[in-house]
């Protein structure tokens, strides 16, 4: 383990968090040898503090209630028989769900927050218990992301495949709507635990397009996190550019450091809302 | 992944039946069978037999219809039964299609509900 990150996954203060966007942008370059160029973007975020480190846990059962529409692995259609319960054979609705908690920015999603708050940024790690819970995020939310072969077969919480057991990590952006897929195969209806571990990062852009070379090249240490996402919708973009300025660096060559740099200074001087830099 | 469920359940007052299995902490009612997770394994680490005498069969089903047993336990007389597997847990049922699902029957000679069982099993989806 790097000492970017703490024990429980969460990025120390000091310390740098790459967001990669795994979606591959195509772009025609006139004056480019290749015809097409085919790179990723990321965002690079500097962790300067964490706020209420001492208690950065909240365990809290699921957010469903027995008027919570579920679809069924069979041809049931699966009800809850109490809050908090996750019906046999029985997985969320494609909405997904969210975690509701009062006083906060947004009643529906404890983890949504707006633009103004440009400079906190949600580390989220969810643990299920039962583990043998399907767990999965739409971003947006909403919009199954799960994807086989480019975009030819649909998969996630639904199919036999695309998802994970019990755990994942994500980051909560502001603007950016998210939602969580649960799923259970067995036949028992469980009543699952959900433990977030989670860092309130105060987060700035790096202004110098030195260290974001260093950060995306991987000669910086950086704790990397994906976003779940096959496509590049649309609320995701413009949620990134309403909150930063822009939706990210463009992933360079190693051996393209010139003109990497020339090209994270444009974004810094040029897109990234100069609140956001330090 | 590693779960470690806690599945116990009485026995009724009949002579013959099967085990509503439930682990209070995660379940939300007893099952009389249990449906692996797709690409989980079953591994028993233990097990408790309490009460009056009863037999206890575990049975396994690749497709949910046909049952196999895998194993069958014998409280002789009043008391309690226990048995641990220390660190070499027996895998028992393996998904593959994830039809596959394990069940507990009880059998006794007297038709009373004064009997337990208790399975420590893991449901894995690790060697």
């Amino acid at each position: 383990m790097s000492n970017v990150i703490d024990k429980n996954g969460l990025v120390n203060p000091g310390g740098y968090l790459t967001v990669f966007n795994p979606v591959v942008t195509s772009e025609r370059t006139p004056n480019s040898p290749m015809p097409t160029t085919r790179y990723n973007k990321a965002l690079v975020f500097k962790v300067m503090a964490r706020q209420n480190v001492q208690g950065e846990k909240y365990t809290r059962s699921l957010p469903t209630t027995t008027s919570t529409t579920f679809r069924s692995y069979d041809s049931a259609t699966p009800t809850a028989s109490a809050d908090g319960c996750l019906p046999g054979r029985a997985y969320t609705a494609s909405a997904g769900v969210q975690f509701a908690l009062s006083g906060t920015e947004d009643l529906q999603d404890m983890w949504k927050t707006n633009k103004d708050y440009y400079d906190r940024l949600f580390h989220v790690i969810l643990n299920v218990s039962p583990g043998f819970v399907r767990v999965g995020v739409d971003m947006p939310s909403g919009t199954n992301q799960a994807k086989f072969q480019r975009t030819k077969k649909i998969v996630g919480i639904g199919t036999d495949f695309g998802w994970r057991y019990g755990n994942i990590e994500t980051v909560a952006f502001p603007e950016i709507d998210v939602s969580y897929q649960f799923g259970n195969t067995t036949n028992a209806e469980l009543r699952p635990t959900c433990t977030f571990t989670y860092g309130e990062y105060v987060v700035g852009i790096p202004s110098d397009p030195e260290i974001i070379f260093r950060v995306l090249s991987g000669r910086e240490p950086s704790h990397q996190v994906d976003l779940p996402i096959t496509t590049y919708d649309a609320a995701v973009s413009q949620g990134f550019v309403r909150t930063y300025g822009m939706d990210g660096f463009r992933v360079y060559p190693t051996n393209q450091s010139a003109a990497a740099v020339a090209d994270y200074q444009r974004v810094i001087s040029e897109e990234c809302f100069a609140r956001v830099l330090v | 992944m590693k779960q470690l469920l806690r599945l116990t359940a009485p026995t009724k007052g009949t002579t013959t039946g099967t085990f509503e299995l439930s682990d209070p902490n995660y379940f939300y009612a007893g099952v009389s069978s249990f449906r692996l997770p797709l690409g989980c394994r079953a591994k028993l680490w233990g097990y408790t037999l309490s009460g009056t005498a009863f037999n206890a069969t575990l049975s396994v089903s690749h497709d949910g219809t046909n049952w196999t047993e895998a194993a069958h336990w014998v409280l002789v007389d009043e008391g309690t039964l226990h048995h641990t597997y220390k660190n070499r847990p027996e895998v028992f049922l393996e998904s593959r299609s994830g039809l596959e699902q394990f069940k507990v029957e009880w059998s006794q000679g007297s038709a009373v509900a004064t009997s337990r069982i208790s399975l420590l099993v893991e449901i894995s989806d690790e060697e």
